[in-house]
């Protein structure tokens, strides 16, 4: 069903704006529009230009939140406004102080990661460091040469110098180490080792004993940083922690009051005289907009307007579903094809009914059956997953049918058939010949189906008055006598009974086929309006035939396309008798362990599949014919069920 | 002989372009010429040079564009032996390439170095490299500095060495060219093992170490005497691989502290002992004849290898190298006496 829906105009001074929010609105579900744009008939309206003093300090609340470890803290909610702006200063202080310890410890951190990438190649020297720089009568150089010209130098140079290179460790590249010269060749040796391109490295200030002990000690002063960092993070945490129930409440104390003083980007403002009043509008639902009426009524600042004349000043209402609670998962299907326009009827019973009915059908299995009554019911219960409540209604029909077609988990032993089995119950036809029973009532179930959807379709236009799609469409009455017409005569002859006269079947065909050819003209015939048609005879002729054709071809292949539900039907009893057949059920000793797997194969496979089919049964099939979705959801400004 | 097969080929068409190269005899004509258009003239009769000359109009004959057009006929040799080589041959005239390559990114070092004005004549050479080589011309001649030149080449072999230059910051264009040419021969050297086997390895590591102690004794004796530098300076500069010369010699020869001395030990090698040193040789002509005979007996002894495909490239080469030459004692009016001598007398 759809919900009938009031346009409200409710206006107040000024200051009252934030009162009038919180005291009334935040009851109930109304769909708040644009009030400048919406109101285009009313002159002098300004916009609201205020900055919401909440939305910092939620965005700040939002992230100490996230720092919380229990997320599902219970909030405590009884801190005034003002208490929760100075909680949230307060933790916002004391967190950008330790934020600023983190950049100091992370900054030396780096360093120390500097100088332990010095020394460390150097590993290799078993002497300390600072000791040798400090020799009286030898120089010590630290650095690094090119592995290349290292190489040169040990093949023509050492010899023949007064050096001694200690080679501390190498790279890809590099050779690490300190030569020692005598004071006095110090500048020639320094020259040469220049020419080879030793590279001198500065050791850190920080780094004693053997370069092994000073990247042992840097090390060490690295992971004492990092546990400092540690310590940080925990403080850190710690300031929120603290604080868990007092911010988890603040947070959502301020998205309430950012969202409510964000009410105020849809509102207006005018003068009225003296005073600034605001003005908001919006759709309610009707049962809520008279409860509203009630409450305000005795509120003088708060004046309400419900607005009858809407749809000339406001265009269409949105559309809220509301069906008993039963059918309310199928209100997805619906969602996913578009939402019925206001004055559309609401397809979501006729969705449950006919999309769990097919599904039995394709799906027949009173074992299977009962396990999607069960599971999904249960997903649908904990976790609310619409599809799963799909699935249990649909598995309660798969249930009933499972008994009709006597199929238990794949045995077709155990019950015996209340109707027919799929996989061999044949039927003769004239004509065509022998075929699967299922076929022929899966054929004739689509035949009643559609005719159903064009009765709801001429139902639609007659609601909506257009006469060209009650009368003359291929799914208004002229299509309907023609297809239903048909189908009498299919049954008529298949039945083996006599058909009518030629004239009749010529009447019952001939004509709704020329109306429906010819829809345009007449509709603009009877409404005279004196259009000029747009394109020549010949052109008008040509297209006119290749619609037709196309239609009829539709009204064909619709049809046949139902044969899919006894398709399905056959296929489930087959697929589980391969199932059957792999577990050894022939042989006497059965499998259980394959049977259990295949059991649940097809039911994983096969669900999915009926499923989609069945779906698309009822969007392309049906709703083609009947069903716009043209119309807009609901959405309210504030949803009740969020909280 | 079990190469005939695989080589009978290949070694008939190098047959075939070697009998295009130029002869002594006509060495002599075109010293004795008068101009550069003289020159051309006379090279358009040559099959090896007709096609590539015939395109040059007359107002265009200038050293400059003969010589990039000279250039292109080696290519054009080059690419022949390349599509006509199999898998095995293609893998060794790529790494010959590598020196063509050394050479291009040297001359962009230089140029982007010295922030010339007109920058990058390479649309002569960009067809060939683009097609035979790792570099690509395009991207280049787009740096605009010694940083861009270096991510330009950046999927080369050559990234690698020139990056870890370029990290060291101040590099000089000497630091550049040292690295690159350490670089190409290092790789050269490892590389010839796993391209050649065998004989063929045997040849190719004669002709490369001979060409590499050649070029250390040349810089030795450029460094000393152009250039006065210091032993671990020189020592810094040679490449790091020694084949005839020992490395007691090598550092006789770079620690004698005159010029004379640096030949009386020069003498003391094996490449001194088989070319006579005395009669005014210098020690570029050496290098030269060093490796033509070397490659002339490569080719003899093993006429069905990679040797005559080596051989002939070097030929090729070294003509155009002549023949530069050549153009250039002509334009200042050298007498024939003169050009020939130039020419150092290689071409008997």
């Amino acid at each position: 069903m759809i919900v009938k829906m009031k346009f409200l105009n409710i206006s107040g001074p000024r200051t009252d704006i934030d009162r009038l929010i919180s005291t009334y609105l935040s009851k109930y579900e109304i769909q708040l529009e644009q009030a400048i744009t919406e109101l285009k008939t009313t002159d002098n309206l300004l916009p609201f230009l205020e900055v919401n003093p909440y939305k910092d300090p939620l965005t700040k609340a939002t992230q100490f939140v996230g720092f919380l470890k229990d997320p599902f803290v219970v909030p405590d909610s009884t801190p005034t406004t003002d208490e929760i702006l100075a909680l949230i200063q307060e933790c916002n202080q004391e967190y950008l102080n330790l934020l600023e310890r983190q950049d100091i410890l992370k900054k030396s951190k780096d360093e120390l990661k500097e100088h332990l990438n010095i020394v460390a190649p150097f590993k290799g020297l078993d002497f300390e460091l600072e000791k040798v720089i400090h020799f009286k009568y030898i120089k010590a150089r630290y650095g690094r040469i090119p592995i290349d010209f290292y190489k040169k130098l040990e093949k023509y140079l050492y010899d023949s110098m007064g050096v001694i290179f200690v080679e501390g460790g190498r790279d890809v590249n590099y050779v690490y180490g300190t030569y020692f010269v005598a004071n006095a060749e110090s500048f020639k040796t320094d020259t040469t080792l220049k020419a080879l391109h030793f590279d001198a490295v500065q050791l850190p200030t920080d780094a004693y004993g053997t370069p092994q002990e000073a990247a042992e000690t840097l090390k060490r002063h690295i992971a004492e940083t990092d546990k400092e960092l540690e310590q940080l993070d925990q403080d850190i945490s710690d300031i929120f922690n603290s604080r868990a129930a007092r911010l988890a409440g603040a947070k959502q104390r301020l998205e309430d009051l950012s969202q409510n003083f964000d009410v105020r980007k849809l509102a207006a403002r005018m003068k009225h005289e003296d005073d600034e009043m605001y003005v908001l509008c919006g759709w309610m639902s009707e049962d809520d907009a008279e409860k509203f009426m009630v409450e305000t009524k005795n509120d003088e600042q708060i004046i309400v307007v419900i607005d009858e004349g809407r749809s000339k000043h406001f265009g269409d209402p949105p559309t809220k579903l509301k069906n008993p609670k039963v059918f309310k998962p199928f209100e997805m299907f619906i969602r996913m094809y578009g939402l019925p326009d206001h004055n559309e009827m609401d397809p979501t019973i006729f969705v449950a009914l006919s999309y769990t009915f097919i599904f039995g059908v394709m799906f027949g299995d009173v074992g299977q059956g009962l396990c999607l009554v069960i599971g999904g019911g249960l997903l649908y219960f904990i976790k609310k997953i619409n599809l799963a409540g799909i699935i249990a209604l649909a598995g309660i029909f798969s249930t009933f049918f499972g008994v009709m077609f006597g199929s238990v988990f794949g045995f077709e032993d155990i019950l015996k058939p209340t109707w027919i089995r799929p996989l061999s119950a044949m039927t003769d036809l004239p004509f065509i010949g022998k075929l699967n029973t299922v076929f022929i009532v899966a054929v004739a179930f689509g035949m009643g189906v559609i005719i159903l959807s064009m009765i709801l379709h001429i139902i639609n236009s007659i609601r909506s008055h257009d006469m060209e799609a009650t009368w003359f469409d291929a799914n208004g009455v002229a299509g309907l006598v023609f297809y239903a017409g048909i189908v009498v005569t299919i049954v008529l002859f298949m039945t083996g009974k006599a058909l009518p006269g030629g004239i009749i079947l010529a009447v019952m065909f001939g004509v709704p086929l020329i109306l429906i050819a010819l829809k345009e003209p007449i509709t603009k015939k009877i409404q005279r309006r004196a259009e000029k048609m747009e394109e020549s005879k010949g052109m008008f002729l040509v297209q006119t035939f290749f619609e037709l054709f196309e239609t009829l071809l539709s009204y064909f292949s619709n049809t046949l396309s139902f044969v899919r539900i006894g398709a399905f039907a056959v296929s489930h009893a087959a697929m589980m008798q391969v199932v059957l057949m792999l577990a050894g059920a022939e042989s006497g000793n059965i499998n259980w362990i394959v049977v259990i797997l295949g059991n649940l194969f097809v039911c994983g496979m096969e669900g999915l599949i009926v499923g989609i089919q069945v779906l698309r049964l009822e969007y392309y099939e049906m709703f083609s014919r009947f069903y716009k979705g043209s119309g807009r959801e609901f959405k309210p400004y504030k949803n009740k069920d969020k909280k | 002989m079990g190469n005939i097969l695989t080589y009978s080929g290949i070694v008939t068409k190098v047959r075939a372009m070697q009998a295009k190269l130029l002869t002594p005899e006509d060495y002599k004509n075109i010293a004795a010429l008068g101009s550069v258009p003289d020159i051309v003239a006379y090279l358009r009769e040559k099959p090896a040079y007709r096609d590539i000359l015939a395109n040059l109009d007359d107002d265009m004959i200038h050293r400059g564009n003969i010589e990039k057009l000279l250039m292109q006929s080696f290519y054009g040799d080059y690419t022949r032996l390349f599509r006509f080589a199999g898998m095995h041959q293609k893998q060794f005239l790529k790494l010959y390439i590598t020196q063509h390559e050394v050479q291009l990114i040297n001359y962009c070092l230089r140029i982007v170095f010295n922030h010339y004005e007109a920058p990058f004549d390479l649309d002569y050479k960009k067809l060939f490299f683009d097609s035979y080589t790792q570099l690509s011309i395009d991207r280049l001649i787009t740096s605009k500095n010694i940083e861009e030149l270096v991510d330009n080449l950046q999927g080369t072999e050559y990234y690698a060495p020139l990056k870890l230059l370029r990290d060291s910051n101040a590099a000089t264009l000497f630091d550049y060219d040292l690295a690159l040419d350490l670089y190409a021969f290092s790789t050269l050297w490892k590389k010839r093992k796993k391209v050649l086997k065998n004989k063929e390895l045997e040849v190719f590591t004669r002709d490369c170490g001979s060409q590499i102690d050649l070029l250390n004794m040349q810089w030795i004796y450029r460094a000393k005497k152009y250039y006065n530098m210091t032993p671990p300076d020189i020592y810094s500069l040679l490449i790091p691989i020694n084949y005839r010369i020992k490395t007691d010699l090598l550092r006789e020869l770079v620690e004698c502290p005159s010029l004379n001395e640096f030949v009386s030990i020069a003498r003391k090698t094996s490449y001194a002992q088989k070319y006579n040193f005395d009669q005014g040789y210098t020690l570029e002509r050496m290098y030269t004849e060093c490796l033509y005979h070397l490659h002339l007996a490569d080719r003899r002894s093993n006429p069905n290898s990679i040797a005559v495909v080596n051989t002939y490239l070097f030929l090729k080469e070294l003509e155009i190298n002549q023949l530069t030459t050549v153009l250039e004692c002509v334009r200042y009016n050298l007498t024939p006496s003169e050009t020939m001598r130039y020419l150092g007398g290689i071409i008997k």
